[in-house]
């Protein structure tokens, strides 16, 4: 008999919808909440029970951590998800979720703590063995003519960083040794005058890199496996906006060997349920260092399941309640390609500004290989209150030239009105060279990638014949029908339309 | 009817007339458009070229999807042409410029007060929304007339921030 019969998912959106669906394959019921502007989202009408926990404004609702409790109490609610962000890294909300006796599906508070503080992160994997990019350290103070001397074990460029820093200050970029000395004088200038600490350490610039990160999975009776990598390096300031599995640059070789050091680290913390172990790899030399570890499901744990077939969602689940994990390393295959596209409601035309309103129609692609995650519909409100994703695409096919393809149709299918989306981005970025030939980098979407204007000729010809369709019929209406008649004028239109081109045929 | 339809870079003369014949540039169009249960869902056929679009009113523009990309189109006719030149003359005239909060949101910080004098690009208010902080800037240079907004307002949609000179 498992412990769990009744799982709260302490989130919204898409994430929400996706645990309440693995919850209903179990027989599990699943309980919801929501904030007083979500009582109207699909989360709230897929799951079994629905609750309300507060005002709009994430901290008096998803981030309330008493509410939730209490719901788990009332509900009587044996095991809580917190999906991703929110609550999801949060160690003490763990802690108090466990300490009332409701069980966490997720990893240990131990190691949401310990991978959570950046220092001792880095502390814990290296000395695990994962490789961190080279350079010499914060904590200790060291002279010019130390760090001097370490510099050329480093590498050129490299970077001189405020050990007390942040947000860019005190930060220099080194070409060249003999750019070196200059460069320290500056930031410790600029870092004792930010943060009256001049202390600085030196670190290796990877110009050209690419964000992988490698899937982990673990149960409580000491078993971790990983599920091979994700290539998120389509990124726009740290957004993540398309995601690849596997990565165009990652053999069977490399994936193993990453894989077997990502496991290492999830040891190292007596890790148990999804986590993710990120690197940097550099598109120059091959090397890869650790970046962090996030302890918690991913939005992009999608691109894996399709994949490698493993149900990450059913797979916590499983290992909340206990149970070993049904795999072995060696049952886990990658067949395939899969991409997906992050729709955000940002207009891509106006430098990714949020899009706010009502989503007025939402029609959702479909055919073979095509996976659609998605919190919202027709009629749904997209608030300023939370993050900007709608949907994720996910697509699959058996090479990663025609997962492209598939991905493109899809989104030409995909149709939202009522507000912008991200699709416009993801049609463009999926057209170029350098994403055709996986030859992006972290900074390709900022520094390189022009979202080009939307010049189609034909297409601006049929939507201004369409328009100017629709206002003759709206016009006709208005100076036929007494204004008494309440018609919807987009009801009419048709008809009208249908006798207009019957009649010249 | 003549209507003057400006479809993204393209301005279209569409002339429909008492029969529904459609002429665009003087050519004969063979156009369909039929609607559905959806009521922003439309099929178009143009010379059995068959196209799914979506459109919906966006003030006084359609807003036309096809295939991922929506084209913003602007139908005037004859009087609205007219009437198009009178406005936009006086709003010259007048010379006060409504810096407004295209979305909804929070403002998180108020840079400016009345009496001002703000240059162009100059961050006037800061509103945030889903987590991004959106700077609104003075179009033109000018003086602050009115101040609407304090930090910790949530304005709605098209909510007038600060008012120009």
């Amino acid at each position: 008999m498992s412990p769990i019969r009744k799982v709260l998912i302490a989130n919204r959106g898409e994430i929400a919808c996706r645990i309440v669906r693995a919850c209903n394959e179990f027989g599990w019921s699943s309980v919801a909440v929501y904030s007083e502007a979500d009582r109207n989202q699909p989360h709230v009408r897929m799951a079994d029970e629905a609750w309300p926990i507060g005002p709009a404004p994430a901290r008096e609702s998803y981030l309330n951590l008493a509410a939730l409790i209490d719901v788990a109490k009332r509900s009587g609610a044996d095991a809580v998800h917190p999906g991703y962000g929110f609550l999801a890294e949060n160690a003490d909300a763990a802690a108090a979720f466990e300490e009332a006796g409701v069980i966490w599906i997720g990893p240990p508070v131990e190691a949401i703590r310990l991978m959570g503080d950046k220092l001792t992160a880095r502390a814990t994997v290296a000395a695990a063995g994962l490789p961190l990019v080279p350079g010499t350290g914060k904590a200790e103070r060291m002279t010019d003519d130390e760090l001097a001397a370490a510099a050329p074990g480093i590498g050129y460029p490299l970077l001189v960083k405020a050990a007390a820093g942040g947000g860019g200050k005190g930060m220099r970029i080194v070409r060249n040794a003999g750019d070196l000395r200059e460069a320290m004088r500056v930031a410790r200038l600029e870092a004792d005058a930010s943060f009256g600490d001049d202390r600085v350490y030196l670190e290796r610039l990877i110009t050209n890199a690419r964000h992988i990160e490698i899937q982990v999975l673990g149960d409580r009776h000491g078993n971790i496996i990983h599920l091979g990598e994700r290539d998120c390096s389509i990124q726009r300031r740290h957004q993540k906006l398309i995601e690849e599995c596997p990565s165009p640059v990652v053999d069977n070789v490399l994936r193993h060997t990453m894989g077997a050091l990502a496991v290492k680290a999830a040891r190292a913390v007596g890790y148990y349920s999804a986590g993710t172990i990120e690197f940097v790899l550099d598109n120059e030399t091959r090397e890869f260092y650790f970046l962090e570890m996030n302890t918690r499901l991913q939005v992009e744990h999608t691109v894996t399941e399709r994949v490698t077939g493993v149900d990450i969602v059913k797979e916590m689940l499983r290992v909340a309640a206990g149970e070993r994990l049904r795999y072995h390393q060696g049952d886990i295959e990658w067949k395939g390609s899969t991409i997906e596209c992050r729709v955000l409601a940002e207009d891509p035309w106006r430098n990714f500004m949020p899009s706010i309103g009502t989503i007025t129609s939402f029609a959702a692609p479909s055919g073979p290989g095509v996976r659609l995650d998605t919190g919202v519909a027709a009629g749904s409100e997209i608030t300023p209150y939370y993050d900007s994703l709608i949907a994720k695409l996910v697509v699959w096919d058996e090479t990663r030239a025609e997962a492209i393809i598939r991905t493109q149709q899809a989104l030409r299918e995909f149709q939202i009105t009522g507000i912008q989306t991200t699709i416009p981005f993801s049609l463009q970025m999926l057209e170029t060279p350098e994403f055709r030939s996986g030859r992006v980098h972290t900074k390709f979407v900022e520094d390189e990638f022009m979202l080009k204007a939307k010049r189609n000729q034909e297409l601006e010809e049929v939507a201004g014949v369409a328009a100017a369709l629709i206002a003759h019929s709206r016009r006709g209406r208005a100076a036929t029908l007494p204004p008494s008649r309440n018609v919807t004028p987009w009801k009419t239109v048709g008809l009208r339309e249908s006798l207009l081109t019957a009649g010249t045929r | 009817m003549k209507y003057k339809v400006r479809s993204g870079e393209s301005t279209l003369e569409i002339d429909i007339d008492r029969n529904g014949e459609i002429r665009m540039g003087g050519v004969a169009l063979d156009a369909d458009l039929q609607p559905s249960a959806d009521p922003t869902l439309y099929s178009l056929i143009l010379g059995h070229r068959s196209y799914q679009l979506r459109v919906e009113p966006v003030e006084e523009r359609y807003r036309v999807q096809i295939e991922g990309i929506s084209y913003d189109v602007l139908v005037e006719d004859e009087r609205a042409q007219l009437l198009g030149g009178i406005k936009s003359a006086s709003a010259g005239a007048s010379g006060e410029v409504l810096v407004k909060s295209p979305m909804p949101g929070i403002v998180i910080d108020v840079a400016v007060k009345e009496g001002d004098a703000v240059a162009s690009g100059q961050t006037l208010v800061v509103v945030e929304s889903m987590k991004m902080h959106n700077e609104f800037a003075a179009p033109r240079a000018g003086t602050v007339k009115a101040v609407r907004v304090v930090r910790g307002d949530k304005v709605a949609q098209s909510a007038i921030l600060v008012v120009l000179v």
